[in-house]
C-alpha cells in the first residue's frame, strides 16, 4: 500500500474516528485504524503522536487525563471548533475522491 | 494476561528521559503507549522477550524516532501557549486597571517635560536594567539548581518568555545614551510608552504569567475522576 496516498488524510481519518468514538487515547486510534482498514492502513507513531499535537494546539481537539492501571492516560475528544473542522475535512476528502474518479473513469470522447 | 513489571516499566523511562522527553504529559503519553503496545502483543504471545518487543514498537517511531515527535511537540505547542498567554495578559486590563495605567502613562509624560524629566529618566532606566537582569539571572540560577523546575512543556515555556524582555533591555539603553530632548512633547510620549510596557511586561512574564501556572494548565488538561 502507497503511504504517500495516505499521508495528508491522517487528520481527517483521526477526526472521523474521534468524531465516531467521542474519545479516545494514542494507541487506541492506531489500533482502530489498522482493525478498521483489515491491515491495509498502519499509522506510523512518528506521524500520528505529531499529528494529535497539532490538532491540540489548533485546538481542534481536546486533552482529558485518566489515571487507569497505574498510568496517567491522555484521552483526545473533538471540541466544537473540532466538529466543524471534521465536516469541512470529509467534504474536501470527498471533493477529492470525486475528482479522482474522473480520470479513474474517464469519459472516452475526452481521450 | 502479561503485565509489565516495575524493572521493565523503569526501563521505558529511561529510554525516555535519555532520548531527552523529560515533559511530564508527553513522557506518561508515550510510555502509556509503550506499556499498551507490548503488553497487546503479549496477548498475542506471551513468551516474546520485553526487550524484542520494546524494540520493535520503539522502531515504528520512524527515522526520527521520539525526537522527532518531541521537536514537533514543542513547535505546535509552544505558539498556542504564547497566545494563550497574551489572551490571559489581555484579560489584566481591565477597569480600574485601564485608568490606573492611562493616569501612570499620563503622570510620566508630565513628569519628563520637567525641568527634572532627564534624572528621572535615567533612575527609571537604571532601576529597570538592574531588576530585569537581577530577575532574568536569578531565574537561570533557579533553573540550573532545580529550585524552579519544568514538569510540563508549558513550564518551559513560562520560563523561556520572560526572555522576551531582553527585548526592552536593547531598546531602552538606546534611549539613555541618545539623551532624548523632553521638549518635544511626541519624545515624552514614545518614552512614557516604553517605560510602561517594558514595567508591564515585567510584571508579566516575571510575576503574572507563573503565578496563573495552574490556571493556564487547569484550563489545557482536563483531569478526570
Amino acid at each position: 500500500m502507497n503511504k504517500k496516498l495516505y499521508k495528508g488524510s491522517l487528520q481527517t481519518i483521526i477526526l472521523k474516528l474521534l468524531e465516531k468514538e467521542e474519545k479516545m487515547y494514542g494507541y487506541q486510534i492506531c489500533k482502530a485504524v489498522k482493525e478498521m482498514s483489515n491491515n491495509e492502513i498502519k499509522i506510523t507513531e512518528g506521524a500520528l503522536y505529531p499529528t494529535l499535537h497539532k490538532l491540540e494546539a489548533n485546538e481542534i481537539i481536546e486533552v482529558e487525563l485518566k489515571k487507569v492501571e497505574g498510568r496517567t492516560r491522555k484521552y483526545y475528544k473533538l471540541t466544537e471548533k473540532g466538529i466543524e473542522e471534521t465536516v469541512n475535512k470529509t467534504e474536501e476528502l470527498k471533493a477529492f475522491i470525486e475528482n479522482m474518479q474522473i480520470f479513474l473513469n474517464p469519459n472516452p470522447k475526452l481521450i | 494476561m502479561r503485565k509489565l513489571t516495575a524493572e521493565e516499566q523503569s526501563n521505558i523511562i529511561n529510554v525516555l528521559e535519555k532520548k531527552e522527553i523529560i515533559y511530564k504529559d508527553l513522557q506518561d503519553e508515550l510510555f502509556d503507549h509503550f506499556s499498551c503496545a507490548i503488553e497487546d502483543k503479549w496477548q498475542e504471545d506471551a513468551t516474546l522477550s520485553f526487550t524484542e518487543v520494546f524494540h520493535d514498537e520503539y522502531k515504528k517511531f520512524g527515522i526520527f524516532g521520539l525526537p522527532g515527535v518531541l521537536e514537533e511537540r514543542e513547535k505546535s505547542l509552544s505558539k498556542h501557549y504564547i497566545k494563550v498567554f497574551l489572551k490571559l495578559c489581555l484579560e489584566w486590563f481591565k477597569l480600574p486597571k485601564i485608568i490606573l495605567s492611562l493616569f501612570v502613562i499620563v503622570a510620566m509624560i508630565f513628569t519628563f517635560r520637567e525641568t527634572y524629566g532627564l534624572y528621572v529618566f535615567k533612575a527609571l532606566t537604571t532601576l529597570y536594567l538592574l531588576f530585569t537582569v537581577y530577575s532574568l539571572i536569578l531565574k537561570m540560577y533557579k533553573r540550573k539548581t532545580h529550585k524552579e523546575s519544568i514538569v510540563y512543556l508549558l513550564d518551559k515555556v513560562i520560563y523561556q518568555q520572560s526572555f522576551m524582555n531582553a527585548f526592552f533591555i536593547y531598546i531602552i539603553p538606546q534611549f539613555y545614551t541618545a539623551t532624548p530632548n523632553f521638549n518635544k512633547p511626541i519624545t515624552a510620549i514614545l518614552i512614557a510608552l516604553i517605560f510602561f510596557f517594558a514595567f508591564q511586561f515585567n510584571y508579566f512574564s516575571f510575576y503574572y504569567i507563573p503565578k496563573n501556572r495552574d490556571k493556564c494548565f487547569k484550563q489545557y488538561y482536563k483531569i478526570a475522576n
